[in-house]
């Protein structure tokens, strides 16, 4: 994580960093998914980071929060594969909207303090 | 279709970086500071510190970049941009230090 | 792939894959109407296996393919007397396919092969959000 002790970085640009962490393990999920969708036996993986950064920030130490990933437990079609392809579809377009959202936010505050400190 | 068992591709570990030599940022920002300003146990210090500590960090990840070890862009983009706004900060902060120290000097005479 | 943008080296393999099966699939439609003497193996169908691969970051999966399958060789012995190859009986082997079954295979080989293009663009239009933070 960051070294900058609370000067540049603060518990919400670290409430961002991690949230990108997040953020890209799940677009590499869903990129297997998308990549494995007729391989047999494989279940669909899925990120979870949400809640346990919601939880860590509240908590007062955001470096607390886990990113998880885990396999969906959604049924399986005959051939052992549970990857519904029209949902990561979905799910991948959104991701991508919420990643430039969150490194939108990043660069704001960055800008703000840019603009604080040079004057 | 039948499936074979996954067989892990080896993944090679970070490459091993000797020690970084060179001027650091923060070491010709003390450079130019008078002594007074700069001197160690001051505050000023404890943020050149901190910034030298933030440059080390860049410079890791920058070779890990250059190297294909990087494993989240992210890692880097964000501690060069905090770095570059540090410094920038710790540049401020001791031109308005030499402005006290100066003002003082100036005093004494 | 290096594992610096891993995600994209994912995307990639899936289309490898699905383009793979397409031409499996291709093959097996060009020879569906092929009649062999019963002498001789019907043309079996081509399958293909597939696997997933852990990625160059090691936390995800592309796809490979492990190797082919093929199919029942004996094909389908049908009774066409007037055909050249027919043996005394009248018998020539046809391949044990249906072509609504590979027309199925092909859509979905299709389907898989343009979700995964769109994967890889959109790995890449996440990095190269990543590559704006600070500037």
């Amino acid at each position: 994580m960051s070294t900058s002790f609370g000067v540049i970085s603060d518990s919400v640009t670290q409430a961002l960093h991690i949230a990108i962490n997040g953020l890209d393990a799940r677009g590499r999920a869903q990129a297997s998914n998308i990549a494995n969708i007729e391989t047999p036996n494989y279940h669909a993986r899925e990120v979870k980071f949400e809640d346990s950064l919601r939880a860590a920030f509240e908590g007062g130490d955001v470096s607390k929060t886990s990113v998880s990933t885990g396999e969906s437990l959604a049924a399986t079609r005959t051939n052992g594969n549970n990857v519904n392809i029209d949902f990561e579809v979905l799910a991948s377009s959104e991701n991508v909207l919420r990643e430039r959202l969150v490194i939108q936010a990043l660069n704001s505050k960055y800008t703000l303090l840019r603009t604080a400190i040079t004057g | 279709m039948s499936i074979l068992p996954i067989s892990p591709v080896s993944i090679s570990g970070p490459a091993q970086l000797g020690n970084i030599t060179g001027v650091r940022a923060s070491d010709m920002i003390g450079a130019a500071s008078p002594s007074g300003v700069a001197s160690s146990g001051s505050s000023f210090a404890a943020q050149l510190d901190k910034l030298s500590a933030m440059d080390n960090n860049v410079d890791q990840l920058a070779v890990k970049a250059a190297t294909g070890d990087l494993q989240s862009v992210q890692d880097y983009t964000i501690a060069s941009t905090e770095a570059q706004l540090m410094t920038q900060l710790t540049v401020a902060v001791r031109d308005k230090a030499v402005e006290a120290f100066n003002d003082i000097m100036r005093m004494q005479v | 792939m290096s594992q610096v943008f891993s995600t994209l080296g994912v995307a990639t393999s899936g289309m490898g894959v699905y383009k793979t099966w397409l031409n499996a699939v291709a093959d097996n439609v060009a020879n569906i109407d092929d009649v062999s003497s019963t002498s001789q193996p019907a043309f079996q169908e081509r399958f293909v296996q597939v696997q997933p691969i852990i990625d160059a970051s090691g936390t995800g999966f592309g796809a490979m393919v492990a190797g082919a399958q093929f199919g029942n060789p004996n094909g389908r012995v049908t009774y066409e007397p007037t055909n050249p190859l027919a043996d005394a009986n009248g018998m020539v082997r046809r391949p044990d396919m249906d072509l609504t079954d590979q027309m199925v295979y092909m859509q979905l080989a299709q389907r898989g092969y343009q979700a995964n293009v769109a994967s890889f663009d959109k790995a890449k239009e996440a990095y190269e959000a990543i590559l704006t933070i600070g500037k």
